[in-house]
């Protein structure tokens, strides 16, 4: 069985894909937290709308020919959101960097929260599914 | 995949925030090396500078030390007639170690390890919850 056809399942994916890209830039700021002129970035907010656009209503090209390329499509591996350069940083030190820590801490424990939360939800669906088999969730 | 990625760009910014630690340690372990005869120069202090870059191996961008440069500030001076290294006058050059800037150099650093460690443990968590899935 797939879960991923299962449009719940597919959100949650993309979210788990989302929430770890960012943790990946947040660990990107906080490292750079005294590296001179750094600027700290945040990838784009995870909207609904989107995650749920991106794959429902994007039409892929059929493949008629051995020759065709199978077009890429962004439904698979990244979550489409980009990472992009904060514009208004916060505070700037006096030799440029603009981290400021408190508050990629509290990114970073809002989204390790978040992650939390969306693994439990997965983790519930699916004993939804082995409890509709029968089997006790 | 994302989290362990998140995890070796905190391990490098633990790494420069660690040379940072050696060189505030050399600093401190110098405060007192004055030159062995009047004409040379004392320990000069030094400096870290880091620099976010390009790591070709995985693709990441990673926090480095870019160089380990030397202050150029004045040297201070000690009336010590006894010293080896003193001149005419009695005084001796001392390193232009400042103990409370290294100090509060070394607590940045400290905080700066600890905040790459938290990235870590949450990554790690994060991952653990993953793996939990499985159950």
């Amino acid at each position: 069985m797939d879960l991923n056809s299962m449009g719940v399942f597919k959100l949650i994916t993309k979210k788990m894909e989302w929430l770890s890209q960012r943790q990946e830039v947040v660990a990107q700021n906080i490292a750079n937290v005294d590296t001179p002129k750094f600027k700290p970035s945040d990838v784009s907010p995870f909207s609904f709308r989107s995650a749920i656009e991106s794959h429902q209503r994007q039409l892929v090209p059929a493949i008629t020919d051995p020759a065709h390329q199978r077009a890429a499509r962004s439904g698979n591996g990244d979550s489409g959101s980009v990472t992009r350069r904060d514009r208004k940083p916060y505070e700037t030190k006096l030799d440029g960097n603009a981290v400021v820590v408190e508050q990629q801490m509290l990114k970073l424990s809002e989204t390790a929260q978040d992650y939390g939360l969306v693994t439990n939800l997965y983790k519930k669906n699916v004993s939804m599914l082995r409890m509709a088999l029968g089997r006790s969730g | 995949m994302d989290i362990t990625k998140a995890m070796e760009i905190s391990a490098a910014g633990m790494k420069a925030q660690g040379t940072r630690i050696k060189v505030i340690a050399e600093n401190l372990a110098n405060a007192d090396s004055t030159a062995e005869t009047p004409g040379d120069l004392p320990y000069r202090r030094k400096t870290v500078t880091f620099k976010n870059e390009l790591d070709r191996s995985t693709g990441l961008d990673k926090v480095r030390v870019a160089a380990i440069g030397v202050d150029r500030s004045d040297f201070t001076r000690k009336y010590d007639p006894t010293s080896p290294s003193a001149d005419q006058d009695g005084y001796v050059m001392m390193p232009n170690v400042n103990a409370i800037v290294e100090t509060m150099d070394l607590q940045e650093a400290q905080r700066s390890y600890d905040a790459n460690l938290s990235v870590i443990d949450a990554a790690k968590t994060m991952l653990s919850r993953t793996i939990d899935l499985l159950r």
